[in-house]
């Protein structure tokens, strides 16, 4: 029911939130490094540094989040909505990262994968995370 | 139990609920043996102090949250018996529930916002379409569609809340303390508009407020305090 309709939310969101310039830019910085100085950053640098900057813009956005899991939950959303909101926000920025990066062709495809899967357990994690907070608000204030 | 014949005519029905909240580690009972009917077409103002129950009533009502014991049965269908999937349809389709900050969605526009329970229900595009266009004239909103709720006034965002809770055609219409943000003016505008939802819709409309001043405006009014509801009214039924 609606899924469409949530992962078009989704966007929307992120599309007019700062977090995701953010994003944006830190791997632009990223890819631009990498060309700069011609040869891959280390491993771990390729892994926290996107993760960093997402844990940084989720949290820049975190009020926008937490005003779409409001009205989504009041409006009728299942879990199966806010999932899908969750994986369409962690798609976004995987493919915000990987991009500018697959375009510098310094990484190998494992380095992506792994790239891709922090990512995406990172985002999802977070988000769902908060959808617990936020149905915890939802029965214990405002008596 | 309630009789079928005034089963039909009954659009919320509480019967013995209790509610305990643990607030820093201690229990908090919230709602003490809450029983009352509230019948179909009807505005009930909840009158209350801070801390009385009256949003934990009112989320109970739109099953975001459950009572410890007790019934409640909203337009016939027992909160009880609804799994999580259950309640969210049933704030889908029946319930609309407004809080008392709006519940916006900051960055969207106003027709993004409204058309929200919609995309939850899947509803075709056009249908869509069509049904927001409707809303949102019947709201006044027709021309700040495209406006970006966080640029709205507070009485526009009231409006805009309203908006997005009858774009489903619910039933009952929840509004918690909808005028605490809005100056005298526009609270009665609000407090009018309820009326001619109802009067337009046939929806039953519980206000829950701390202003005494709403409760000229309902045409029945319950009391709760300390977690115990006092009709200060009598029922439209009666009056009849």
């Amino acid at each position: 029911m609606g899924v469409q309709g949530v992962v078009s939310i989704a966007i929307k969101q992120l599309a007019r939130g700062s977090g995701l310039r953010i994003a944006i830019l830190t791997s632009l910085v990223i890819a631009a490094l990498t060309l700069v100085v011609g040869e891959a950053p280390p491993r771990m640098l390729i892994l926290s540094l996107p993760v960093f900057s997402v844990l940084s813009s989720i949290l820049i956005d975190v009020r926008n989040i937490r005003s779409s899991f409001y009205a989504l939950i009041i409006v009728g959303a299942t879990v199966k909505h806010i999932i899908t909101y969750s994986i369409t926000i962690a798609l976004v920025y995987i493919i915000i990262y990987i991009v500018p990066m697959a375009a510098t062709k310094f990484f190998t495809l494992p380095e992506y994968c792994s790239l891709a899967g922090v990512l995406l357990m990172t985002v999802v994690t977070l988000l769902l995370i908060y959808y617990l907070y936020m149905k915890r608000t939802f029965t214990s204030v405002n008596i | 139990m309630v009789g079928s014949e005034n089963m039909v005519e009954v659009a919320i029905f509480l019967r013995d609920v209790w509610k305990s909240y643990r607030v820093s580690g201690r229990l908090v009972t919230v709602l003490k043996a809450v029983t009352t009917r509230i019948y179909k077409s009807e505005i009930v103002g909840i009158h209350g102090p801070s801390g009385s129950g009256k949003t934990t009533l009112l989320k109970i009502i739109a099953g975001l949250d459950r009572p410890d014991r007790g019934e409640v049965i909203v337009d016939g269908y027992n909160l009880n018996m609804l799994d999580e999937l259950g309640l969210a349809m049933l704030r889908n389709t029946v319930v609309s529930y407004i809080p008392q900050d709006y519940g916006l969605i900051e960055n969207l526009t106003v027709w993004e916002n409204v058309e929200i329970p919609l995309l939850l229900a899947g509803v075709e595009k056009s249908v869509r379409e069509n049904r927001v266009r409707e809303v949102l004239e019947y709201m006044g909103l027709a021309d700040k569609i495209s406006i970006v709720v966080s640029r709205l006034s507070g009485g526009e965002r009231q409006r805009v809340a309203i908006a997005r809770s009858l774009v489903n055609t619910p039933t009952v219409l929840l509004a918690d303390e909808p005028t605490a943000n809005l100056d005298w003016e526009n609270a009665i505008k609000v407090a009018e508009l309820f009326k001619k939802i109802r009067d337009d819709f046939g929806t039953t409309v519980v206000i829950v407020t701390h202003d005494p001043r709403l409760l000229e405006f309902v045409d029945r009014s319950l009391n709760i305090v300390d977690g115990t509801l006092k009709e200060i009214s009598p029922p439209v039924s009666m009056r009849r």
